[in-house]
């Protein structure tokens, strides 16, 4: 069994992860300047979405995929209407403080719903392996891998391509101008937000089987999101999309070669090292081509 | 703005006045003979988080031994005991802060922290609140041998698990070589070490030896490195959350050694959890659940009790609360009422009969070893198959 293989392919399946939260926190900031502070507990809440659809009521895996995103996006209309739009005109602390509010209410409500002990969230993906070229994992694995990347694809398109996204863009740049042109700033606000919740809840029900789903799982992927986002820079799509797989693959390899109980501060470890040499982040900010 | 005039100072004589006369209603009602008094004791344990498991086999425990204590009759004098639950978050800040609330706030009679990180860290409340500490859950050496009077344990230590392990171990297999995974807490490192020290005095080679967090659960990265040696053994000092996801990973990569760990996974829950990831796998066990008499008729009271209560078999970590409580509802048989005549008691501890096994200490608190501390078993098709008692 190839080593330097497996642990590459591992380091990608993080990768893919960790690309999916990033992405949406990147896409907020880049849109709004607002840090969502409860980013990773979307996460928490696909997860938890997987659990009471697939593992609760034994419906198939996919409906639990597809009911992580809706609810994930139904809750950015919430969180973007009473934590963001009434307060995003103050000062930039004011949308810090109510996506914490939101953060400590989602956890804790998990926990009261369904308690502290980490569920498991069961598919038949994770017991189905796959043997390819001298290395061995479960079909989940792959999956993770492959929706990353189409889902990413597909946002990436939808922003370089479509008229859709271009307003997006536009909004991200100038809100006053892109008013003017007639874009409705608040839809593409909310439209926005969907998406980025979106991809947190779908990461989380795919994550859900491996990592086991608790109420506070979400805190460690906040933190890692945000230090990928820094790497990659704020609001920088692509920077977002390549700092992810680095940190994915990183972390993979450390665990592989050096020791598991690094790898976990390694994101911050690279993050600082990286802006040591580079303040602005990997990739180079072109101001007015964000997103 | 800065001023300097201050309304503030009438709420604050308020807040003040309603402080001390809190505290003056709080305080300990004068012990003038215990009739009907109800002893409580405090645990500090996991009830959120990886550990969160732990806790919910607490409580389930709990109420099962309260029942027998409380009957009319058990304890002399209409006394009761009463168990409450604080969470450590398996965290030793957290728990340190758990056991001084229930000292304080609640006059917790007997402290029972958890796990040997939290142990080490609430030692210190033992002659802070003259109160007795009784742990049945931690192995770490170290907490029987700084010379606190104050703590209890009712298990044997990780030197004594992994003596037994190890010597068994090195000795059924030609030329014995193993991989050593640990959690990196004070339990994790702890077992890792004395496995490691008794492997090589058996003459056994250590491969690699690979370190992680506590609270990781995905474990493919990791599984990758412990089986790239090839050892014929991966010796894994984990909980058993994180363990079932190490299994399961080192199956997912095709692994063929032999998995084995000291006592950290109950039974039959590791295997209900692992699948047949949990096949093959060694380990100790303190405690088996029988309704078979053989066992004794404590063992298969308490089994019977526990399935009709919860439809489920009990494991290990019920009986070690199970005897916990029942131990110290003996040292209150034996004259005690209050934290300093429990302490008391229960050094004066001579064989008490636990459900594993005869309780005595010595005086640095920790339980002498008997034939039925510590049980070598192997998981074939999910079911135990013990290839070893303590000698």
């Amino acid at each position: 069994m190839s080593q330097l293989g497996a642990l590459l392919f591992d380091g990608l399946v993080l990768g893919s992860s960790y690309v999916l939260v990033a992405l949406g926190l990147t896409m907020i900031y880049g849109i709004l300047r607002v840090l969502n502070i409860a980013h990773g507990d979307i996460f928490m809440v696909g997860a938890f979405v997987g659990v009471v659809i697939t593992a609760r009521a034994g419906l198939n895996y996919a409906l639990g995929m597809v009911g992580a995103i809706i609810v994930c996006a139904l809750l950015a209309l919430i969180v973007e209407r009473i934590a963001v739009r009434p307060i995003r005109r103050g000062p930039e602390l004011g949308t810090l403080m109510s996506t914490l509010a939101i953060s400590v209410i989602l956890e804790n409500l998990a926990l009261i719903i369904f308690g502290g002990d980490p569920l498991y969230l069961n598919t038949a993906f994770l017991t189905f392996f796959i043997h390819l070229g001298g290395i061995s994992f479960s079909a989940q694995r792959l999956l993770i891998v492959l929706v990353a990347i189409a889902l990413v694809a597909t946002v990436y398109g939808f922003l370089r391509w479509t008229d859709a996204g271009k307003a997006l863009r536009a909004v991200s740049q100038e809100p006053e101008a892109a008013s003017l042109m007639g874009i409705n700033v608040n839809l593409i606000i909310a439209v926005t937000f969907m998406i980025g919740f979106g991809l947190a809840g779908l990461a989380g029900v795919l994550m859900g089987p491996i990592l086991l789903v608790s109420p506070f799982m979400g805190q460690a992927v906040t933190l890692k999101a945000f230090a990928i986002i820094v790497l990659g820079g704020f609001g920088n799509v692509n920077g977002a999309i390549i700092a992810a797989f680095i940190v994915g693959i990183a972390e993979s390899l450390t665990a592989g070669y050096l020791s598991g109980a690094w790898s976990d501060s390694l994101a911050f470890i690279i993050l600082i090292l990286v802006l040591l040499i580079r303040p602005t982040g990997l990739v180079r900010e072109r101001v007015e081509q964000n997103i | 703005m800065i001023t300097l005039k201050s309304r503030g100072w009438q709420w604050s004589a308020l807040v003040a006045i309603a402080f001390v006369a809190g505290a003056a209603c709080g305080g300990n009602t004068s012990s003038s003979g215990t009739a009907g008094k109800t002893i409580k004791i405090g645990f500090v344990y996991p009830l959120s988080g990886t550990a969160a498991i732990y806790g919910q086999r607490a409580k389930e425990a709990a109420a099962i031994a309260l029942d027998e204590v409380n009957a009319p009759g058990y304890l002399p004098n209409g006394m009761k005991i009463d168990a409450l639950f604080e969470d450590s978050k398996a965290d030793p800040q957290a728990a340190v802060s758990a056991g001084q609330l229930l000292a304080e706030r609640d006059n917790v009679d007997v402290l029972v922290p958890d796990t040997s990180s939290d142990t080490l860290a609430m030692l210190p409340l033992g002659p802070e609140y003259k109160i007795p500490l009784v742990n049945a859950l931690a192995s770490a050496k170290q907490i029987t041998q700084q010379g606190n009077k104050y703590i209890f344990r009712i298990i044997p230590t990780e030197t004594q698990q992994n003596l037994f392990l190890a010597d068994y171990l090195s000795k059924s297999l030609d030329k014995p070589s193993v991989v050593i995974g640990y959690e990196t807490s004070d339990q994790g490192v702890g077992q890792m070490q004395a496995f490691s020290a008794q492997w090589t005095k058996d003459g056994g080679r250590v491969l690699d030896t690979v370190g992680w967090d506590p609270n990781t659960t995905d474990f493919s990265s990791l599984a990758t490195r412990l089986i790239s040696k090839h050892p014929q053994l991966i010796y894994a000092a984990t909980a058993i959350t994180p363990m079932v996801e190490l299994v399961k990973a080192l199956q997912e990569q095709g692994n063929q050694a032999t998995v084995t760990s000291t006592v950290w996974l109950a039974y039959p829950t590791f295997e209900q959890l692992a699948g047949t990831a949990a096949n093959g796998h060694i380990r100790l066990l303190f405690w088996m659940a029988s309704t078979d008499p053989s066992a004794g008729a404590q063992t298969v009271n308490f089994t019977k009790k526990f399935e009709q209560r919860y439809g489920k078999e009990p494991d290990y970590n019920h009986a070690q609360v199970y005897d916990t409580i029942k131990l110290i509802a003996d040292a209150i048989k034996r004259g005690g009422h209050d934290r300093a005549s429990i302490l008391a008691a229960l050094r004066a501890t001579k064989n008490y009969q636990g459900l594993m096994g005869p309780i005595s200490f010595d005086q640095s608190g920790q339980v002498v070893l008997t034939p039925k501390s510590m049980t070598i078993i192997k998981t074939v098709d999910g079911k135990a198959v013990v290839l070893k008692q303590n000698p």
